[in-house]
């Protein structure tokens, strides 16, 4: 075809106007392809870090909060209220049979956490509901520690009225710790799991003596796997360490949850129940049908976990979807916009040679078709160009890797906790960071993405210069010289 | 077309009472005023006058290159007025040639590519539109050249590249606007007999714009415009030194073509 012949005679014997057209689309190309595979790259990361199951859409954990206002908006039995009234009693603030006034003493007591117990037969039905995959059964409690001299009534009524900071000035001390119970066999719906261990080893299902200190715990009390744990009384053996997981539930340390039942005098209890939908599109009704379970129950998803998470990556993710938006429709419109600019100045010098061909017959269909054809082959080398431009970009830039931080506090397993007052040393939650690294990559999709746009571009670009071309008066175009 | 049904062969042109006038809102400028000629198939015609007369208006008008404000017009027997733009496209494919005083090559496309330029659309086969094109660059005395850019030649290259273009179709009307104005005078002189010995040979009618008295001279028909009227003159006369000019032969086409090859830059 004259076309091609035309054209490649053209782009090839005018090199400098041709390569800057194909050099600003093929730019354009590359930024599409670079900050693309960038942004998925983050996306991908972020997921995996949040999200590394891929179940953050599916999990969904049933609790019951302490109501405010009272007891009278539960419509509980006569048992089950009497129950959490003990439960929930003010044990540790009782001296009187710990011995006289004076004496040493050392104990344990598991305090009433901010979410209320129900019956552990609860993880049974809720596993029985339509769309339910997995549950998990928890029982989370605050452990206070006492270790001192039992204080004289008068001395304890005085420290009492003062307000808690008071409390310091007797002669014992406090140390408080979280500790959950888990079902070692519950995987990741568990608020610890077998992959988080960080040296020593998980807890083995039915296991007893044994227990799992949390690396933030272990290091703030100065113990290590190995080591011997006293707990109300009883020795414990610390058989591993856990990493906390990232945005996600923890304790200070974890048992079997038959085991804390036991030692907190809970048997039958837990307070939490996590639980795993089939498919998210089940979740909504599965979550209606959790809720109606337990009395006062609060059923939320999981999801949000990526709400307290931070970072490098985070602020990756989030510029990601904002200013990568933006760079990318800007440097398409400048590549469009030399495309246009170079063609129309084409065009405008090739004002009186246009005007020839028209004269020895060339229809204006013809010269339309000659300058969109020309616009096309530099959108398509624009495109080619482009895409090995930013292929090697993103691949130069993946061997040398991008290293993004997420970091964010592990939650406290006990919701409310940030309220107990810091005299009792709770509330200093573990700050848990991680590092990923991030790997662009340049996927076929984004490949095909900058090119077709390339290609968009570069018939823009024809089209404007055909629309000035199809306007070209032979007989006034044939009067300039030059 | 004509001899077997008796018909008569119609004129080239035919221009009846031609104006055009441009007008840009307030001033109005009358470039042809008045132009009524008649011009047969296979004759040449002179047109001189001063710059500014109107002369390119008028080619361009029976080149159907632009539309005239009054007056009739025929081409080849066909009413100009009653023509689509796809028909005047056509018919400057098929049946008008152009020259110009500036070649107007394209620069990008070499001496045979620029020739074939003119037979695209014809629907001639690639293969047909390069032999078409090398015969009709042999023909100029530019075989040799047929690869070269536009800007690799002589002025009296390039204009014979462009009458080659011109020629290539076989068209039954050339119309050439001072066609020597770029070249040198001898240059000027032997393009003007190639030429003249290409269109004598064809029946194709030359219509031709020139400044050069002795270029006008060589024509069968001679035009004048002034101030946008034209009429037929005489043609002037000799300078009494000067030998009679032959009408070429084929063995003066031969030595024209030579001289042509020799002195290339011309
Ligand atoms: N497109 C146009 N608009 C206005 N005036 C024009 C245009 N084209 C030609 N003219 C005027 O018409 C007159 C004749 O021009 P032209 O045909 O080029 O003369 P010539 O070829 O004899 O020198 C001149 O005065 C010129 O300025
Ligand atoms: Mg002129």
């Amino acid at each position: 075809m004259f076309l091609v012949r035309y054209a490649y005679a053209e782009l090839t014997r005018r090199r400098a106007r041709t390569v800057l057209a194909v050099l600003a689309l093929a730019v354009g190309v590359a930024v599409v392809v670079g900050v693309g595979s960038a942004a998925r790259a983050v996306d991908e990361a972020q997921r995996e870090v949040l999200d590394p199951l891929g179940t953050l859409g599916t999990d969904l954990t049933l609790t019951r909060p302490v109501q405010v206002g009272g007891g009278g908006l539960l419509d509980l039995g006569p048992e089950e209220q009497a129950l959490l009234e003990a439960e929930n009693g003010t044990a540790a603030f009782e001296f009187d049979n710990l011995g006289d006034p004076g004496e040493p003493f050392e104990r344990d007591v598991f305090l009433p956490a901010t979410q209320l117990t129900f019956p552990e037969e609860e993880a049974a039905r809720a596993a029985q509901i339509d769309g339910v995959e997995a549950v998990a059964a928890g029982l989370t409690v605050v452990v206070l520690h006492q270790e001192g001299l039992v204080p004289a009534p008068e001395d304890l009524a005085e420290a009492q009225r003062l307000g808690p900071a008071a409390l310091n000035r007797l002669d014992f001390t406090f140390d408080t710790w979280t500790m959950a119970g888990i079902d070692p066999e519950g995987g990741s719906l568990a608020l610890a799991e077998a992959g988080q261990v960080s040296s020593g080893r998980f807890l083995e299902a039915g296991e007893r003596g044994a227990v799992l200190a949390s690396d933030a715990w272990a290091a703030r009390r100065g113990i290590e796997a190995g080591d011997e744990l006293r707990i109300a009384g009883r020795e414990y053996t610390v058989v591993g360490t856990v990493r906390e997981r990232l945005g996600a539930q923890a304790a200070d340390a974890y048992l079997p949850l038959a085991e804390l039942q036991e030692l907190a005098e809970r048997e039958g209890r837990i307070n939490l129940l996590a639980v795993r939908a089939e498919r998210s599109e089940l979740v909504g009704d599965v979550e209606e049908a959790l809720a109606g379970l337990v009395d006062g129950a609060q059923v939320g998803a999981s999801a949000d976990v990526a709400d307290r998470v931070s970072g490098s990556l985070v602020d990756a993710a989030d510029l990601s979807a904002g200013l990568a938006r933006v760079v990318l429709i800007v440097s398409l419109i400048a590549a469009a916009a030399i495309a246009v600019l170079v063609t129309l100045g084409s065009v405008s010098q090739r004002t009186r040679e246009i005007g020839t061909l028209r004269a020895i017959g060339w229809s204006p269909r013809r010269v339309v078709g000659q300058v969109l054809g020309e616009s096309l082959v530099i959108g398509t080398l624009g495109a080619l160009v482009g895409s090995a431009l930013g292929a090697g970009a993103v691949w130069l830039v993946a061997r040398r890797g991008i290293e993004l931080e997420a970091s964010g506090a592990s939650a406290p397993a006990i919701a409310g906790l940030e309220s107990v007052p810091a005299a009792f040393g709770i509330g200093e939650l573990a700050t848990v960071n991680e590092t990923i690294s991030v790997v662009p990559q340049a996927t076929p999709e984004l490949l095909l993405a900058g090119g077709l746009l390339a290609l968009g571009a570069g018939l823009v670009a024809g089209l404007a210069g055909a629309w000035r071309a199809a306007r070209i008066e032979p007989a006034e175009a044939l009067r300039r010289v030059g | 077309m004509n001899t077997v049904t008796g018909h008569v062969t119609p004129p080239a042109l035919q221009l009846g009472g031609l104006r055009r006038e441009f007008s840009d809102g307030s001033e109005t400028v009358v470039a042809v005023a008045e132009a009524t000629a008649t011009i047969d198939a296979g004759t040449v015609t002179s047109i001189i006058g001063p710059s500014g007369s109107g002369k390119t208006t008028l080619l361009q008008l029976l080149g159907l290159l632009d539309t005239p404000t009054a007056g009739k017009l025929a081409v080849l027997g066909q009413e100009a007025a009653r023509m689509s733009a796809a028909e005047r496209t056509r018919l400057r494919r098929d049946r008008i040639g152009f020259v110009f005083q500036h070649f107007n090559l394209v620069p990008t496309l070499t001496a045979r590519e620029n020739v074939e330029a003119a037979l695209v659309g014809t629907g001639a086969s690639r293969q047909e539109r390069r032999e078409r094109s090398s015969i009709m660059l042999d023909r100029v005395g530019l075989a040799d050249r047929a690869g070269h850019l536009p800007q690799q030649l002589s002025g009296g290259e390039q204009q014979r590249v462009a009458i080659a273009r011109a020629l290539v179709g076989n068209p039954a009307i050339i119309l050439a606007d001072e066609p020597t104005g770029n070249l040198d005078e001898q240059t000027g002189q032997d393009v003007i007999e190639l030429l003249l010995g290409l269109v004598r040979t064809s029946d194709t009618a030359l219509v031709m714009i020139t400044h050069d008295p002795a270029v006008a001279r060589r024509a069968d028909h001679h035009l004048r415009m002034q101030a946008g009227h034209l009429e037929e003159v005489l043609p002037e006369p000799e300078p009494p030194a000067a030998a009679p000019v032959p009408q070429p032969a084929p063995g003066r086409m031969a030595r024209i073509v030579r001289r042509l090859r020799g002195g290339r830059r011309g």
